[in-house]
């Protein structure tokens, strides 16, 4: 029966509804610029109808509990993918930038010129065999040599040891992610069980999702109760199932001194993961560590032994200033340990075999012919500077591909952001829209009460 | 599609970074007059550059070799014209004189030996010239008892490093030059050294003093082939002086050329870059131009 209060009743869910629908509004608003927003909508629903005396009345105006996120979940998924990638380039990038100061090759100071000035030094000598300052310049460019390959070496080992300590710091990050997203999975769950709606923290978790992809490739699925399952795409490895999180840990390797990453099973056993990681940050510093900078550690190590071992060849055939037979040069096992082993201008061994000292000048000559004789370095043949050069070549096209993979993934960012955006994003316009229209609606629910109370008063102005 | 404010935020943001990156690049390179500031600059020309330096700076180290060891023999050169033209003198003594001179002329080969004593063992930055490689020892020594005066070097030369595996000598051995094999001391000793030009002068003096007229003719064959011997490693040094000359002509032409791929290489274009720069920063105002137009405006600054 279509009372006057029935009317009355049907305005009062119009306000009621325009008002929520109000309230939304401004929600969104206020998050316009929030990161990782998803811009939500009320929607209405029309009243049951009233069937009475053959006549269908309407009571008004519903509007769903779940409030809905204008939401697509396969860019989310791809986004996350895209996380990552950038991740991934991100460390790679910063470690090979800092690679690649300290080769310092641009300002004409590097091992380039060391090199050079050394084999120099050998000619300088061979002009004058005797010269006690040609003499000391040689062990000082020597010195300074296997000084520029000392710190290079050091300068890489620093970088490995930067990126082995931020891999500690990410596993820390990545637990206190994996378990807020267990904490949220709770209290997901436990809203929508009810039918409520619970955007708020399914945005957060969204974007919790987003950083762990970025520290750490994963792979993740949503259950049917909405809580979600996160683990290592590799192994599978679980890092959250339902309201648990398993915790990754950093344990320091006794033979390389740098940290394993290990996953500890409920029982509490490590299992090394190390090479499991597939992608995102912690993969990108892992890379970084064993195997980039690894990389030029190993042939600047190959290349300092081999220009040890023939310097010291050579040397060993020459004759020194006291007629004796020349001794070692260069002493060390590597590029971070090599050192020159004479201190003693007399004994650098310029005569060749057999030559009258201190005129003979021939060991001088051929080993100053050494810079541009084929040494056998690590598994190739080739000059030393050769080697050198296409080592730096390694690290510049290194880097200007990290780089170049970088923007390319910011690109893609940027992209897929965009695309979020304009499905999930907040348009203010869109909002003011809305909320002219439900302004509108409300003054016209609050008219159609002004206008029942009026119909009443007639009605009681009648008796 | 629905574009949202956020959307054009971002966008104008990301272009922003880009033409702020690109001016900072032209800025740097501005700065430097550098093309190459970092290895990722330019990968394949960080490798030509390392290659083209270290080429200068060895070709450099060749043409400083060079230039020492050119000194060496114009040093060595004169010295052995005034030895050739002293032992020309001592020639024209044997040939010359009348036995009235004798006495007098006696002294003068006295003197011309001395000299000549000194010039054979001159130094040169500290090394003795003509001693082969025993650069710390004088070439020859005092007289001995059979009046040979002892040749103390070998018979090396001055190695010249003046290329990669190439090497000018420079002849050093002062025996070769100052000695005339074919003139014994004893004719009957099969491993006789020879005599050298000290001992001759020695035997004119003798003989001048003595007056006897076939011994002064007798020493004449062997003066005359120290002076061949002495103008002959003139020649010697002449064509190393050439050879190094050239050599020297050559690294510089070449240097130059890599000098100028270097410079290719490595050095800015500033009129170039200047003007990038400046299309860079016209850039950079149209797009802030574009970002206050674009950003402000929405439903709400016409809603009242």
């Amino acid at each position: 029966m279509a009372s006057i209060n029935g009317i009355l009743n049907t305005a009062r869910t119009g306000l009621i509804a325009q008002q929520r629908a109000i309230d939304v509004t401004a929600v969104n608003i206020a998050n316009a610029n929030t990161d990782g927003y998803t811009r939500q909508r009320v929607s209405f629903q029309t009243g049951a109808s009233v069937y009475s005396s053959g006549i269908t009345f309407g009571t008004g105006v519903q509007i769903n509990r779940n409030v809905e996120r204008v939401y697509d979940e396969f860019l989310d998924a791809r986004i996350t993918a895209a996380r990552a990638d950038a991740g991934y380039w991100d460390s790679q990038l910063e470690t090979l930038k800092k690679t690649e100061m300290i080769f310092g090759e641009t300002t004409g100071y590097g091992l380039n010129s060391a090199m050079t000035d050394f084999w120099n030094a050998w000619q300088e000598l061979s002009n004058n065999p005797s010269g006690y300052v040609e003499r000391a310049m040689l062990l000082g460019e020597s010195q300074r040599l296997a000084e520029t390959f000392n710190n290079l070496s050091s300068g890489l080992k620093q970088i490995q040891k930067d990126s082995d300590t931020n891999i500690v710091h990410t596993v820390a990050d990545i637990n206190a992610i994996t378990a807020e997203i267990a904490d949220l999975n709770e209290k997901i769950v436990g809203i929508e069980v009810s039918g409520q709606s619970a955007n708020t923290f399914r945005d957060q978790r969204d974007r919790r999702l987003q950083e762990l992809s970025g520290l750490i490739g994963i792979s993740s699925f949503e259950a049917a109760n909405g809580s979600i399952t996160v683990s290592l795409p590799n192994g599978g490895y679980s890092l959250v199932e339902g309201f648990n999180s398993w915790a990754l840990q950093t344990e320091r390797n006794p033979t390389t001194e740098y940290h394993d990453v290990q996953w500890v099973s409920r029982n509490g056993t490590a299992t090394t993961v190390t090479d499991l990681i597939s992608n995102g940050q912690l993969k990108g510093w892992i890379d970084a560590r064993d195997t980039t900078i690894q990389g030029y550690a190993d042939d600047l190590d190959a290349m300092a032994v081999a220009i040890r071992d023939a310097v010291n060849n050579r040397h060993r055939t020459g004759t020194d200033l006291d007629s004796g037979s020349g001794n070692v040069f260069f002493s060390g096992t590597d590029a971070s340990t090599l050192a020159v082993a004479i201190d003693d201008v007399r004994k650098i061994a310029a005569a060749g075999p057999g030559e009258a000292v201190p005129g003979g000048s021939q060991n001088a000559i051929n080993i100053a012919n050494l810079q541009n004789a084929r040494l056998s370095i690590g598994t190739n043949t080739v000059t030393a500077n050769d080697f050198y050069n296409a080592l730096v070549n390694r690290v510049a096209n290194d880097v200007l591909g990290a780089e170049n993979s970088r923007s390319y993934q910011s690109g893609i960012a940027l992209q897929l952001s965009s695309y979020r955006e304009e499905i999930s994003g907040v348009s203010m316009d869109d909002e003011m829209i809305d909320l002219v229209q439900f302004q509108n609606a409300y003054n016209a629910s609050a008219k159609m009460v002004t206008v029942v109370d009026e119909m009443l008063q007639t009605l009681i102005n009648m008796v | 599609m629905r574009v949202t404010t956020k959307m054009m935020a971002d966008t104008i943001k990301a272009h922003l970074a880009r033409q702020n990156a690109n001016i900072l690049k032209s800025e740097i390179q501005l700065a430097t007059t550098k093309k190459i500031n970092k290895l990722s600059d330019d990968p394949k020309g960080i490798t030509q550059l390392l290659g083209y330096r270290t080429a200068l700076s060895t070709l450099g180290q060749y043409q400083q070799n060079i230039t020492n060891a050119k000194s060496r023999v114009e040093y060595t050169s004169t010295t052995l014209e005034q030895i050739a033209s002293l032992v020309n003198d001592a020639k024209n003594i044997a040939s010359r004189g009348t036995p009235d001179e004798y006495a007098i002329m006696a002294d003068q080969v006295v003197d011309i030996r001395d000299q000549l004593m000194d010039l054979v063992n001159s130094q040169y930055s500290g090394s003795y010239l003509f001693s082969g490689n025993k650069t710390d020892t004088p070439a020859f020594g005092p007289v001995a008892a059979n009046g040979d005066y002892p040749y103390q070097g070998d018979a090396a030369s001055y190695q010249v490093m003046v290329g990669s595996g190439s090497k000018v000598s420079i002849i050093a051995d002062g025996d070769e030059i100052f000695r005339d094999v074919d003139t014994p001391i004893d004719p009957d000793d099969p491993n006789d050294p020879g005599t050298t030009i000290f001992q001759m002068l020695d035997d004119l003096e003798e003989a001048l003093r003595a007056g006897d007229e076939a011994a002064i003719r007798e020493t004449l064959e062997g003066i005359g082939t120290i002076e061949k011997q002495t103008r002959l490693a003139s020649a010697r040094l002449s064509v190393s002086y050439s050879r190094l000359d050239d050599t020297q002509a050559r690294w510089k032409t070449f240097s130059n050329v890599i000098e100028e791929m270097r410079a290719d290489v490595e050095d800015a274009d500033l009129a170039q870059t200047a003007l990038e720069l400046q299309l860079q920063q016209n850039n950079y105002n149209i797009l802030l131009q574009v970002a206050a137009n674009v950003i402000p405006p929405s439903l709400v600054d016409f809603l009242r």
